[in-house]
Parts: C-alpha cells; structure tokens; sequence
C-alpha cells in the first residue's frame, strides 16, 4: 500500500510517498532528508497531535482553554474532544491543574492552560 | 390619525420631519430598515456642493444654492462636524477649459457666490498634490463637507426630541386616498394622515404612481467608492471635481470631516435598487479616474471600499411638491447629487407648503437644538481629563484607530432613536470605521449593546434584520456532528 | 496643564514583546519601568491563542499562547515590575512625553527616559483589499474570530470559508471543526500557503479541508449575513480568470491576508516608518529614528515564531535601559538619583542617536524583503555579530544568500529552502569585514530567486 503525505519538518514540505506493508513503512521516496523519513516512519505508524480545546463554564464569559499534556494518537482525537466536552471542572482553576486524569485511555492528562476564578 | 405621514427615513425624510415640528402639527415617519440613513444618506460623497453644476432654471438648481447656504446653521444647532473646505473643478488639458467656463457661468446664473478662477500656479500651491497637469480650475469657497451619517442621525433625533413618532421597521406597501385624507398601509399596520410626504428614495416612483397621474420611473444608478486612511489626511484641502460628464459629475477626490479621504463615485445604471455590491470593474475605473486627479493615488492605503445608489430620473430634476392629481401627496423624489445639499432647503419649502395646507400654528416649543455630542478625539487634552473625572467610561478607549471611548458608545444607544446595531454604533461614533475597520473593537461593541439592549449577544446584528454577528453559543454544536460526518 | 510623572523606561504593550523588554530591562538596571496595556490582562495576542506551539526555543517545551504569556507575567510580578491594564496610550512625542487614558487614572502623562514600542499588529481587512460585493454581515478577520470563540465563547458562524492561508486562518480552521463548525475551503491568491507546513498538515489535512491554491475570493453574496462567496482561480499576474468561478455556500467567511504593523503612535511621535516592514526603521540597538524611542517585536516587524518576539524584545528592553541610564547622567532628572547598578557601555552621544556617527544603510536585494535592522553603525558592525532578519519574496529552493559590503560580496550563505511564512536570520560577523570595511550599505540578496 502506498500513501501520500506532506513532511512537517521544514518549509521545504516534501510530498513523500511513503510504501506500507503490514501497517510498516518498507520505503520512503521524494524526501529530500534524512528527517523525511523519520517523519514518514512516525506519522504512517503512530501519528500523533497535540489536543487543545476550549470547555465553556457556567457564569464566566471566557471559556476555560485545556491541552493534552503530551500528543496523544491523532485516532483518539475525536475520543478526547469528546471526554473534555463532558467534563465539568469546578471553579476556582489554576493553570497546570488537571481537568481529566487519563483522557481516553492514552495515559495522558488534560491540563488547564489558563486560571479562571 | 396623524397630520403628516412621512414614508422614508433618509436624510430627506428626517430633514422635512424636523422643519415640520416648527409647527404644531402630529408626524409620524415610517422607515423599513432598523435605522435611519441606510440608504443613499449614508453612501455617498458626503459633500455639500456650491451649486455651479446644476441647470439654471432647475429646482435642483435653486435648492442646491439655499441648501448649502443653510449648513452651517443647521450643523452648528445638531453639533454635526462640518468643514468649509471649499471646492475645486479642474480643467486638465486645453479642450476642457470651455467647459470650465460653462460651469462658471452656470454658477454664476444659479447664484453661487464668492467663485474665482484658479490659473495653474495658484492651483499648484493650494494643491501640490493634483496632477500637474491641471491647468486651471474654479474655486467655489461655499463648498464644503459633512459627515453625512451622523447629519441624518442628529436630524432624527432632534425631530424625535420634538415628537416626531419614528416606526423603524416598518415597511410601506400601499397609498391610499381616504375621505379624509390618505392611509399609508404598511406590513405593521395601517397609518392614517392628512398629508403625505414621500421621501422614499429609491422607491420614491412606486409610491408616487400609486396616487398620481405624473407618472415616473427612477433609475437606481450606483456610485462604488474607495476610502483612504487618515495617514493621508490633508494631502487634499479642498474637494477636487472633474469636469461634469453626461452621467453625472465624475469621479472626485475630497477630504473628509473625518481627515480621511473619500474617492469615487462610479455612475452606472442598474436594475436591482437594493443591489449595493461593489464590483471589480467598478473599484478599477475609480482608481484609474482618480488617479487623473491624484496620480499619486496610494492604494496601500486603501481602507474600505462601498457603493451606493442614487435616485435618479430622467428628467435629472428633484420633483419637490405636491403632485398633480393627489392633493396632500407631497413628494421628494428623484433626489440624486446633489440632495445631500439641497435637503435643508427641500424641508423647509416642503414643511412650509403643508404647514400652509394644514393652516398650521406656530410651535413655540420646538428646540432647534440637538444634545451636543461629546467626541473624545476632538477634545483637548484638559477636555478629555475633565470628561474622565466626570464619567470614567471616556477613560476606556473601545476602537482604537478611531479613538471612540466607551462612554460614547453608550451615549449612542441611549439617545432618542439611539443606535440598535453595530452599523448604528459605527455611524453615530465612527468606532469600526477607521483602518482595521473593526477588527480589534467588534467584539467589545456587541458586549456593549447587548448590555445596553438588555438582550443576548446572539441577538445583536451588524444593520438588522437577519445580519447577526455571532450564531451559536460554544457547546452548543456538537463535534460528534463533525466527527460522524 | 497635566504635572508629568517621570519614568526610566516607559513600555507600551504588555504582550509578549512588551513583557520581555520590562524583564530585560529590570535586568539592565532600569531604576523604574512601567508597563502600559490597553487590555485588561497583560499577555497581549497570545491571551487568545489556545493552540500549542509557543515556546519551543525559549522554554525548549511545547506550551499554548497562554501558558507562554503565563510564564513572562509571573517573572514580571516576582520582579516588581509594575503594570497598568485597561490603559490606552493616545500620544507619545518626540520628548518621549507619553499620553494615556484609563477609566481608574483618567488622563496620565508620563515623561520617559526611554520607551519601548511593542504595540503589536493588526490584520489586514476586507477593505483593504478591495473584494467585491455586498457588505454581508459574517465577515472578520481571523484574530477577530478567535477572539470570539476562544475569549468570548461564541461561534461566529456554522458554515466557513477562509480566505488567506495565514498561520491564523490555519489554526482557526481546526478550532473551528472542533467546536463544530463545517470549514469548506481556505483560499490563497498565492501558488503557496505563508502558513507552517505544520500547521497545514495539522489543522486542513488532518481534517480533509481543501487548500485552494492560486484561487481568490471574487464575490460575496448576501443582503443581511453572507450566504455564500464566488471563488475564482487566478492566473500568475494573479488576476482572476473568468469561467473558473465557484460557488461555496457559507455563513462566514474569515480573512487571514496578512498583519500589519500598528505605528500610529510611532508615527505621531516622528518615528521613519520602513514601507516593506511596515514598521520603524531600527538600527542595531533596535533604536528608531527618535533617540530614547526603541521598537521590538510585530510593531517592528511581523514575525513567525514568539520565541523570535522574546528574544528581540529583551534586546531592545536592555538597550532602553541602557539610554535611559546614559540620559539620566547627562541630563539629571529633579528627582533623587537612584544608585547606577552599571555603566552604559557606549558614549553619551551614541545614546542620543541623533548625532550620531553616519550609520551603514542595510537593503534587501533581489529576492529579500523587509529587513531588520535598517541602520548599522560602523562601530557595531565590528565589535560583535549582528543578526539582520528578514523574509524571501516567495518560495526559494536552493538558494544562496549573499551578503554585499559597498557593492563587494563578504559573505555566501546556502539554503536549502526560503518560504515568506518563515523568517530568514542571517548573522554577520566582524570577521567578514576583514578585507573590504563598508562604508555605505550593506544589501543582502537571494540567488535563484
């Protein structure tokens, strides 16, 4: 199987093609780098994202901004929008607290970017 | 039952429903959109013209002359900025000084006072940035500008504070003889008056053919017009005219009360008298005609473009009266460039003409007199220190590039017929009408009306109707939705 | 008449340009330095940037644009500086008299020893561009939007498309999904996107959201809120080619066309604005035409990273520190002095950079745009590296950069890939100089471009 991705690691933005069997990438072509590769090998096997978003709280304008402490695997992005649109923080919030202890089953917290009072 | 029932609330309609309260008379006014001065009164050149363009022996002629002379009054008594810049026309090449000559003599027939000829030196050093080129020009001194939104607010609400009955929202269907008088029907009900004045603009033709027998058809004609940011403000004194051509008097290049500088119009025909989009073609030929005028014409500094329609028949004159065959039907129709001007005097003829009808009294409680409005950018240093300790609300700046303080914002709304949408804000403060042209103060305006209006961000809109701002709550759209999709 | 309250170094801002300069100049010995923010929170921008992507230079972790301004503002209070929110600086002249207006404080002036200028930026709008069509409601910038959803909590619309493939409009479109909202296309004029090649990979493909190059906006429709907007191709004058119209039914429709720089303070107090950088001409000390006047971060210049505004901002906050301190001894102030923690390292006169000596003209050649700074003294140029940023015109591959002393080539850099999204560095070094010392200018420009 082959798949076409755009590298992330420099304004360059190669078109890799990138050849899979058994979920394992066996070639890489059209990186112009060594980092071409590594970057197909990451993002064809295990991607992952950062998750930012936003949980509106009753009674403050400002919603309340939270992140994944790490990236989590891009798959389970929709899982954990979907955990944070459910949680129910209580006020006050520091920055750094931890909104969701294991967001859908990655092992990664949720953390409050921001205070609210 | 009233005595005066005005369909139009344009700068026209607000004007007759003003001069109409020197009398003891009952006015109603009925306006479709959710705010006065949406229409041509608030896109179009925003000058106050001497006069010297107009047919001798026209009515646009004779009231063009009064109107201009009844500025200064009128905006020193509604504290509407207003500037007698004065006006140049300009002869660029040889072949154009007949014309130049022409429009003098017409100016001279219709009584435009204190006019002189400029010759190329004497325009160079009141202009140094005009084209070269130009090689002499008539100088009209009584020319001058105004801020036509806040002209057509501070008319509203003056009439407002004397008892004018305002229905925004209201829309006019249908005008109809009745024994005593006429009914104005209209999508909120039916409105009875013994007189009619019809000042509808653009529409103008509709309600006249419903009742007379002098048939007319107004041809929506739209003028598209490009903005220049205040960094440019004085690159031109004075308003700079070319010479007039059939479809009207050309594209211009003038200074504003507001130090930008405004530069168009376009004069094309159309079908749609509601379709006020601004086309590439059109934004393309102000800038090459502009840039006879100002060839250094900076289009970086462009900050906003618009279009507006003016009223125009074929007769190319204002028809102000009663009309033939429906006694008490008063029009103000075909008012194109330059009713901006003449408005003052079409008031006044038309207030004076059914006072005289109605065998009206006298009102000596009329109060000429708008609540003058405290602007923050045009007050002085001590001025503003003194405003803050009064109200701190002058302290928050809301739109920066404008320099429009919340206090002002707040005073907008609260005025009789105050602002309800972020358009009205804009127009009665000028805040999102500077170069970022709200990019920074729109969200602090919502928050301000919908305080103000006592309703929901949701509710606010941009002008009205259906143009709301904001559309959903956050949470309140699922990512499922996407998610499945 | 208003009694003006001396300060050593008056900062206006308090976003992360803002924040940088302060520290940077409490750690230069700055006697007093205050803060003046127009918002009600210091952070600035970076307040309503909830994405991540902050800080991997500065903090070499990965943190939103709130946690980022979170980390400044903490050092800002355990260093005492002072900072007053809710405050608009309405004038600042040539004398460094600072004007301000706040509903707590009315009608402030401040007399500075130095200023710091870090008022950030605003985004181009529609007007600017001159699109035609009806003035719909649902059209903002995409900074506008943001505010909107992530300070606000309010979606401005359910159904987008973006025009301009700017880092904003990028991340907006993924917020957006997120929250909801169906993103039909972005649109760039442009065959490449200015945006990250991140944040396209990330925030549109991820998302199956098409990236329309070389396409523009070329109506938008709708009386009252916008129904729908025409996108047109365009050909390589970049005009609009008729026939390839299409129509994409949306409510909203978000600007992301480009930042620029907001002088009009800079202006008012006499300060040369640069016309490609949109902001003023700076020489090495960041200093602009106006002594004791510095500027730093996307009031200089836009930049690309907030790292790159941190590390220019405290460049400039130690050198407003520094002419403060050099001004205070030249001219005392009638106000007990405050013990000199540290000597200005450059005379007197250099700190009034009025007089001082006639500096190397920096200009972009071929191929470079909008380079920082404008102005070089030859005192600096071989004393110690200086760093020149600027952007590329377009897209470079295999480029080289060469750097040019008075007409004579000093210095060959390659580069694998330029894009205008990112800024270029280029550092000069003394040694560079050693054969031909430049008297005139210095030109960087860009072979192959």
């Amino acid at each position: 199987m082959k798949r076409e991705i755009t590298c992330i690691g420099c304004p360059l933005g190669c078109s890799l093609e990138v050849s899979l069997a058994d979920g394992q990438v066996v070639a890489v072509a059209g990186n112009e780098c060594p980092r071409g590769a590594s970057y197909a090998r990451q993002e064809c096997v295990h991607p992952e994202r950062m998750v930012t978003a936003l949980i509106p709280v009753p009674g403050r304008t400002t919603p309340l901004s939270v992140r994944t402490q790490r990236p989590i695997p891009k798959d389970k992005i929709t899982a954990c929008l979907r955990v944070i649109a459910a949680a129910r923080p209580s006020l006050p919030i520091r920055i750094g607290d931890v909104i969701v202890p294991d967001v859908a089953d990655t092992g990664v917290a949720v953390i409050a970017t921001r205070d609210l009072a | 039952m009233y005595d005066i029932v005005i369909i139009g609330g344009g700068v026209i309609g607000c004007a007759v429903a003003r001069e109409l309260k020197r009398w003891r008379l009952k006015v109603v006014l009925c306006e479709r959109s959710d705010d006065v001065g949406t229409g041509t009164s608030k896109a179009n050149s925003a000058i106050i013209h001497p006069g010297h363009s107009a047919k001798p022996g026209t009515v646009m002629a004779r009231l063009n002359v009064l109107g201009n002379q009844l500025y200064d009054q009128l905006c020193q008594e509604l504290d509407v900025p207003f500037q007698r810049c004065g006006s140049l026309t300009v002869a660029f090449a040889k072949d154009e000084l007949p014309a130049l000559e022409s429009v003098y003599q017409d100016g001279l027939a219709n009584g435009v006072p204190d006019m002189r000829r400029l010759d190329r030196d004497e325009l160079r050093q009141r202009e140094p940035n005009l084209n070269p080129e130009a090689m002499a020009a008539l100088f009209a001194p009584t020319g001058a500008i105004v801020c036509p939104y806040e002209l057509t607010a501070g008319l509203a609400e003056n009439a407002a504070a004397n008892g004018v009955d305002f229905r925004l929202n209201t829309t006019v269907t249908q005008v109809k003889r009745n024994a005593r008088g006429w009914t104005v029907c209209t999508d909120q009900g039916n409105l009875d008056g013994a007189v009619v004045v019809n000042a509808a603009g653009l529409y103008a033709d509709v309600f006249n053919n419903q009742v007379s027998s002098d048939l007319m058809r107004i041809i929506p004609r739209r003028g598209e017009y490009w903005m220049i940011d205040k960094s440019y403000a004085g690159a031109f004194r004075s308003t700079v005219f070319q010479l007039p051509g059939k479809m009207g008097k050309g594209v211009l290049v003038s200074p504003t009360v507001d130090g930008t500088i405004i530069v168009g119009p376009t004069a094309e025909d159309i079908n749609d008298r509601d379709d006020r989009a601004t086309t590439r073609t059109g934004l393309e030929h102000v800038y090459q005609a502009a840039s006879r005028i100002w060839p250094a014409l900076p289009r970086k500094a462009l900050i906003t473009t618009f279009a507006g329609n003016r009223a125009h028949l074929a007769r190319h004159d204002f028809v102000v009266g009663e009309a033939p065959g429906a006694p008490g039907f008063f029009n103000a129709a075909g008012i194109e460039s330059p009713g901006l001007t003449a408005a003052p005097a079409i008031a006044r003829e038309l207030a004076a003409a059914i006072a005289s009808r109605l065998h009206a009294t006298g009102n000596a409680e009329f109060q000429p007199r708008r609540q003058p409005v405290r602007r923050f950018r045009t007050m002085t240093m001590a001025e503003r220190a003194a405003a803050i300790a009064e109200n701190s609300a002058f302290g928050r700046i809301v739109c920066r590039c404008e320099q429009v303080t919340e206090a002002e914002i707040r005073d907008c709304i609260h005025r009789p017929l105050g602002a309800r949408s972020v358009d009205g804000v804009k127009r009665r403060t000028r805040a999102g009408m500077g170069r970022c042209q709200g990019g920074f103060c729109l969200p602090r305006v919502v928050a301000i009306l919908s305080e103000e209006l006592g309703v929901s961000p949701l509710q606010i809109t941009k002008s009205g109707g259906n143009s709301t701002i904001l559309i959903k709550k956050l949470g309140e759209l699922s990512w499922e939705r996407q998610a499945e999709a | 008449m208003i009694a003006s309250t001396p300060i050593d170094v008056l900062i206006i801002g308090g976003g992360p340009a803002g924040l940088a300069a302060a520290l940077a100049a409490k750690a230069a010995g700055a006697a007093d330095i205050l803060i003046l923010e127009r918002e009600r929170e210091l952070g600035g921008i970076l307040r309503q940037c909830i994405h991540t992507g902050f800080g991997l230079h500065v903090f070499k972790e990965e943190l939103t644009g709130p946690e980022y301004a979170a980390r400044y503002v903490a050092k800002i209070n355990a260093q005492g500086i002072p900072a007053q929110c809710d405050t608009t600086v309405i004038d600042i002249t040539r004398d460094r008299l600072v004007t301000c207006v706040s509903a707590a404080h009315g009608l402030e002036q401040f007399q500075a020893g130095a200023i710091v200028l870090a008022m950030g930026c605003r985004e181009r709008p529609r007007g600017s561009l001159g699109i035609p069509g009806a003035r719909s409601a649902g059209i903002y910038s995409a900074g506008t939007a943001q505010r909107f959803v992530n300070l606000d909590g309010y979606l401005p619309g359910r159904q987008f498309v973006i025009l301009g493939s700017g880092d904003i409009g990028l991340i907006m479109a993924r917020r957006l999904t997120f929250a909801g909202a169906k993103v039909e296309a972005v649109v760039e004029l442009m065959p490449y996107s200015s945006g990250l090649k991140r944040n396209i990979v990330q925030c549109l493909d991820d998302f199956a959201i098409p990236l329309l190059l070389s396409h523009t906006v070329t109506a938008i429709h709708g009386p009252e809120r916008l129904t729908g907007v025409t996108v047109s191709k365009v050909d390589a004058d970049l005009h609009p080619i008729p026939g390839t119209e299409r129509h994409f039914p949306c409510d909203t429709l978000l600007l992301s066309v480009g930042l620029i720089p907001e002088n009009e303070l800079s202006r008012g107090a006499g300060v040369d604005l640069d016309a490609a950088t949109g902001g003023p001409v700076v020489d090495d000390r960041l200093q602009t035409s106006v002594p004791g006047v510095f500027a730093c971060g996307n009031v200089l210049h836009v930049h690309d990273l907030v790292d790159h505004v941190s590390e220019e901002a405290a460049e400039a906050g130690r050198q407003a520190a520094l002419a403060a301190a050099s001004r205070r001894q030249a001219i005392p102030l009638p106000q007990p002095e405050p013990p000199k923690p540290m000597a200005s390292p450059m005379p007197a006169a250099a700190a009034g950079a009025g007089a001082a000596e006639a500096a190397i003209v920096v200009r972009a050649g071929d191929g470079v745009r909008g380079i920082v700074p404008q102005r070089i003294s030859p005192a600096a140029l071989t004393a110690a590296p200086v760093k020149l940023m600027f952007r590329p015109t377009g897209v470079h591959k295999n480029a080289v950069l060469v750097l040019e002393a008075d007409g004579v080539p000093v210095h060959r850099v390659k580069k694998r890939v330029l894009s205008p999204g990112e800024m270029v560095e280029l550092t000069i070094k003394p040694d560079f100089f050693a054969a031909v010392k430049p008297v005139r200018e210095l030109i960087v420009r860009c072979e192959n471009a």
